[in-house]
C-alpha cells in the first residue's frame, strides 16, 4: 500500500497558479494529489516525476453532484485528447496533469478563463461567504445589543470581552476574502481584454492568521466563561458532530447517485434537524439538572 | 469596461469559426486549427470547449450531430456574417498598414 500524507491547503480556491505550482513541487518530490478539501489535500506516494498541472473551473459543477455531467465529461475528453489526464474533480475545480513538455496549455484565452472563474466564484461567494457574513453581522449585532443593554455586566466579563474580537476578526477575514477577489476580478477582466491573464495576488496566510487569532480569543473567552465546562463540551460536541454527520451523509448520498438538489435539500434539512434535536437535548438535560447551566461555586452579585 | 462580446474576434475565435465552415467534431477542431494556421495558432482544449459553448449560446454555430459525448458543429449564417465582418476589419487594417508603412513613409 502506498504511503499517503495530508497537506494544509493554504490556497485561495481561484488561485490556480499557486495550486499548480504546489502540485508540481509535490510531484517532483514523489507525491501525487488524490483528494482535495477546504482544509487539507491528500497525496499518495509515487515515483518522483516532472509533471505539469492545470487547474480549470467548471461553473456548472457542484460538490453535491453524484456524477460529473455530460458536458463536464465532454470537456475532460477534449483535454485528454490533447494529452491532459484528469487527476481529480473537487467541487467546480478540475485538476489535470501531463508529462508532455510540449502539451498546449488547457487555457489559452484569458477572456473565457476569467469568465469561468468569475461564474464559479459568484456561486461560491453568494452561497458561502455572504451567508457567513450575514451570520457574523448578526452575532456582532447581538454583542453590541448586549453591551448597550448592560454595559457594566458586559465590560466586567472577560468572557464577553474576549468573544467580541472573535466576531470582529471573522468579519475582517470574510471582508478581506471578498474584497481581494472582487478587486482581482475587475482588474483581471480588463487585463484579459488585452490578452493577459492577471495573476492572483491573494494572501491566504493573512486570513488563516486572523482565523487562528480568533480561535485563541474564543478559547480565552471559554476559559473565563460563566458557562460550565460540561455544557461547553456538549455544545462543542454538538457542532463538531453535526459537521461530521452532515459531511458523511452528503458523501453517502453522492455514492448512491442521489441528484444534486435532493442531496442539498436533505443535507440542509438534516443539519437543521440535528441542530434542533441537539439543542433540545442539551436544554432538556439542563432543565432536569443533569447538565449545570452555571457554576454553583461562583457567587452571584448585585450592584446598584 | 469589457468590450461588447464578439464585437471583434480574437485570433482563436476566428480560426474556430473558420474551421466550422464545414461540419466538424469538437475534437477535430484542435488539430484542424493547428494545420490551417501552420502551427502559428494553438487553442487550448479548455478554451475550445468554452468558446464553442459561447458560440452556441450566441447562435453563431449549431450542433449538427451528437454521438455520445462527441458533438459536431457547423457555422450558422449569423456566425458567417460575424466572420466576414472580422475578415473585412482585418483587410482594412492590412490596407492601412500597406498605405502608410508598406511603401516608404512620406517625409
Amino acid at each position: 500500500m502506498s504511503k499517503g500524507k495530508r497537506v494544509f491547503a493554504h490556497f485561495s480556491f481561484y488561485d490556480h497558479s499557486a495550486i499548480e505550482k504546489k502540485l508540481e513541487e509535490m510531484a517532483a518530490n514523489g507525491w501525487m494529489v488524490r483528494k482535495a478539501g477546504s482544509l487539507f489535500w491528500t497525496f499518495e506516494q509515487i515515483q518522483p516525476q516532472a509533471l505539469r498541472f492545470a487547474v480549470t473551473y467548471f461553473p456548472g459543477a457542484s460538490e453535491f453532484d453524484p456524477y460529473p455531467s455530460d458536458k463536464q465529461l465532454e470537456k475532460e475528453a477534449l483535454c485528454a485528447q490533447d494529452g491532459w489526464r484528469l487527476v481529480l474533480r473537487w467541487d467546480a475545480m478540475q485538476v489535470f496533469c501531463t508529462d508532455r513538455e510540449d502539451a498546449v496549455p488547457i487555457e489559452t484565452d484569458p477572456i473565457p478563463q476569467v469568465e469561468n472563474i468569475h461564474r464559479t466564484m459568484k456561486k461560491k461567494l453568494l452561497t458561502g461567504q455572504l451567508f457567513t457574513l450575514a451570520v457574523i453581522l448578526w452575532y456582532l449585532y447581538l454583542q453590541i445589543s448586549q453591551l448597550r443593554r448592560d454595559p457594566v455586566d458586559y465590560l466586567s466579563s472577560t468572557s464577553h470581552l474576549f468573544a467580541a474580537p472573535v466576531w470582529v476578526l471573522l468579519l475582517l477575514v470574510v471582508c478581506l476574502e471578498i474584497g481581494t477577489y472582487v478587486r482581482w476580478q475587475r482588474k483581471a477582466e480588463q487585463a484579459a481584454e488585452e490578452g493577459i491573464f492577471l495573476p492572483v495576488r491573494a494572501n491566504p496566510w493573512l486570513s488563516w492568521g486572523m482565523v487562528a487569532l480568533a480561535i485563541v480569543f474564543l478559547l480565552l473567552s471559554f476559559l473565563d466563561s460563566d458557562t460550565p465546562l460540561p455544557l461547553l463540551a456538549c455544545i462543542a460536541l454538538l457542532v463538531g458532530g453535526i459537521s461530521l454527520l452532515a459531511n458523511r451523509l452528503m458523501g453517502w448520498m453522492k455514492k448512491k447517485g442521489i441528484p444534486r438538489t435532493v442531496n442539498l435539500v436533505v443535507s440542509c434539512a438534516c443539519i437543521l434537524a440535528l441542530f434542533l434535536a441537539g439543542t433540545g437535548g442539551i436544554a432538556a438535560a439542563a432543565v432536569s439538572g443533569w447538565l449545570p447551566l452555571t457554576h454553583d461555586s461562583r457567587p452571584t452579585g448585585t450592584y446598584e | 469596461m469589457p468590450r461588447e462580446r464578439f464585437k471583434t474576434l480574437t485570433e482563436q475565435m476566428f480560426y474556430i469559426l473558420l474551421c466550422l465552415g464545414r461540419e466538424c467534431r469538437g475534437a477535430e477542431i484542435l488539430e484542424a486549427v493547428r494545420i490551417l494556421a501552420d502551427g502559428r495558432v494553438s487553442i487550448g482544449s479548455g478554451t475550445l470547449y468554452d468558446l464553442l459553448e459561447q458560440f452556441l449560446a450566441e447562435g453563431m454555430i449549431e450542433e449538427t450531430k451528437t454521438e455520445g459525448r462527441r458533438r459536431s458543429y457547423r457555422i450558422t449564417e449569423k456566425g458567417r456574417l460575424m466572420l466576414e465582418r472580422e475578415y473585412r476589419r482585418i483587410r482594412h487594417q492590412a490596407e492601412d498598414f500597406e498605405r502608410l508603412l508598406g511603401k516608404e513613409a512620406p517625409s
